[in-house]
């Protein structure tokens, strides 16, 4: 059984239908990536997935369907969506954000010694603690996005485009620290990314989404090697 | 002199009670991004269940005192009652499209109006002073101009539930949930916070401020329905100047139009007349000075 299995999934915006069906999983521990152009709905499907639009389908998490559950509900259990465009609380300091993340767990020493450690991750949000969110450079805002994520001891870590503004290099540690956190901790990733060749090298498996669409689907492998994906998503 | 006391201390106590029942209307429009236009009618209500358990259920044989924290629970449980029935049940709506809340929050007005006006006589009730002395000092007269207990404990009361509030937003995790709410709620839903507890829980808070600011003014000004509409009205120009969502804002607003009426008092010979125009006017000069109040900030659409 995997962690997310998604079967059949449609949502729409009103009565324009954005997604037309999608089936896809991810097991536990594993990093699945989903790639497409824009517009195709991957921000919808993970919208779709954390409860932040209605669905019809199939839609489970560790076995218990969560379709039509409210978003914090959702989260509650284990499942933490970066949103495009961040979604930090830009008017609390990072301290405060990063404690918010925390927010469905009870154990103070665990909740202090992660705290800690994303720090020590994360440099940057470290020296900004006290500093409002809102006022952080769109990478350092990025960087604490995935953190306040990190501090809910996720299951499933739902990314959408966690490189968007982000310089090459900080790119670049980010997925270096996105798989040490995969390898350790054993939290598994559905991720949208624009960086395929960065995505594809962090994932085991990798859907491509076109028109709410499933079109292709395999190991990263695979998918690295296949023509029209590296034309049109790598770019050579 | 004695006319500058005289507005101080107009401004200090009356606007207070203001800057109480602006700051409810903030707390409610920080979740919620509407105005409870039934906010007002909680002055009234709260004035009321005071008088209905000292005279009624305890006859008139105990202190004010007793009757203040039972009636100010009362007061915020009518509050949450104003969400579960005129806000909770329009679902998920876009408070700048959809102004159904407009209806149901005048709606809940009207039925608490009419009725607070079957149970109270027409020319309104009385209620002791809930402090006859303050640590032995039994109120003084400054330059021809009475000061009270009542009218210290309602200045401190102000300060303290305001500081109280303000600690409890910054520095308790069910504060940073209920701020994460006022900024984003669909980001403070991902972080596993229910929107709808944060909401109700303002509702609750502002019922339970607005009574009480009902419950101290009483002994002044008596348990009449007028009361509540001026409050309703002069709290909400008091929310709306100081910056809708602001904390200090709404103290900020409460004082500013207290102290506005205050000056019209002693100016004019006919104060009442006088009093909400100039307040109107004041409050056009500085919207459009600053739209978003004195101590408002725009509101940043997110993309
Ligand atoms: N709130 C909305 N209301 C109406 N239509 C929407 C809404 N959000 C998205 N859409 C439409 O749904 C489609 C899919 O959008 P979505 O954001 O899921 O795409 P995406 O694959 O994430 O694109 P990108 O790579 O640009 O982020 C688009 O055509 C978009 O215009
Ligand atoms: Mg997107």
């Amino acid at each position: 059984m995997s962690l997310l299995e998604v079967v059949d999934l449609s949502a729409a915006y009103g009565p324009i239908q954005v997604l037309h069906g999608i089936s896809l999983t991810v097991d536990a521990g594993e990093v699945v990536v989903v790639l497409g152009a824009n517009g195709a709905g991957k921000t919808t499907a993970l919208r779709a997935i954390s409860g932040l639009v209605a669905a019809k389908g199939e839609l489970r998490f560790d076995g218990v369907s969560i379709l039509g559950r409210h978003p914090e509900s959702i989260a509650h259990r284990g499942v933490s969506h970066v949103p495009q465009g961040r979604g930090t609380l830009a008017g609390l300091t990072v301290d405060e954000n990063m404690r918010l993340g925390a927010y469905s767990r009870r154990d103070r020493e665990g909740i202090a010694a992660d705290l800690a450690e994303w720090y020590d991750t994360f440099p940057p949000l470290a020296k900004r603690r006290s500093q409002t969110a809102g006022t952080m450079s769109g990478g350092e805002q990025q960087m604490l996005a995935v953190a306040r994520s990190l501090m809910s001891r996720p299951r499933l870590l739902l990314l959408d485009e966690p490189s968007l503004g982000l310089a090459p290099l900080v790119t670049k540690q980010l997925f270096e620290t996105l798989a040490t956190v995969n390898r350790e901790r054993g939290i598994a990733m559905l991720l949208v990314e624009q960086n395929a060749a960065l995505a594809l090298e962090l994932a085991a498996r990798g859907y491509v989404l076109e028109a709410g669409e499933i079109v292709a689907s395999g190991t990263a492998e695979n998918l690295s090697r296949d023509g029209e994906i590296r034309k049109a998503y790598l770019g050579r | 002199m004695g006319e500058l006391v005289q507005v101080l201390v107009y401004a200090a106590t009356i606007g207070s009670a203001y800057a109480l029942v602006a700051f409810s209307y903030s707390l409610v429009f920080s979740t919620t991004r509407i105005i409870n236009f039934a906010q007002g009618t909680l002055v009234v209500v709260g004035g009321y269940l005071a008088w209905w358990l000292w005279s009624g259920v305890f006859d008139r044989g105990t202190s004010m005192l007793l009757v203040v924290i039972p009636a100010v629970v009362l007061a915020a449980i009518v509050g949450l009652v104003f969400d579960l029935v005129a806000i909770e049940p329009l679902g998920d709506f876009d408070p700048t499209s959809n102004i159904a809340w407009l209806v149901t929050t005048f709606g809940a007005a009207i039925v608490v109006q009419e009725v607070v006006a079957q149970l109270i006589s027409d020319t309104g009730e009385s209620i002791p002073d809930l402090f006859h002395s303050l640590f032995g000092w039994q109120g003084s007269v400054v330059q021809h101009v009475a000061i009270g207990p009542s009218d210290v404990v309602l200045v401190v009361a102000t300060g303290a539930i305001v500081g109280v509030a303000a600690f409890l937003q910054a520095r308790t995790k069910v504060g940073r949930a209920f701020r994460a709410v006022a900024q984003d709620r669909q980001a403070a839903a991902l972080m596993g916070i229910n929107p709808k507890v944060m909401v109700r829980l303002s509702f609750l808070i502002a019922g339970a401020i607005t009574g009480l600011a009902g419950i101290l003014i009483a002994p002044n000004y008596g348990v009449r329905f007028a009361i509540g509409l001026n409050l309703g009205l002069a709290g909400f120009v008091a929310a709306v100047l100081g910056g809708l969502g602001s904390t200090s804002g709404a103290i900020v607003g409460g004082y500013a139009v207290g102290l506005v009426e205050g000056f019209v008092g002693v100016m004019s010979s006919r104060a009442d007349t006088y009093r909400p125009i100039a307040v109107f006017v004041v409050f056009v000069l500085v919207l459009t000075l600053r739209p978003t109040g004195l101590l408002g900030r725009p509101v940043v659409e997110k993309v």
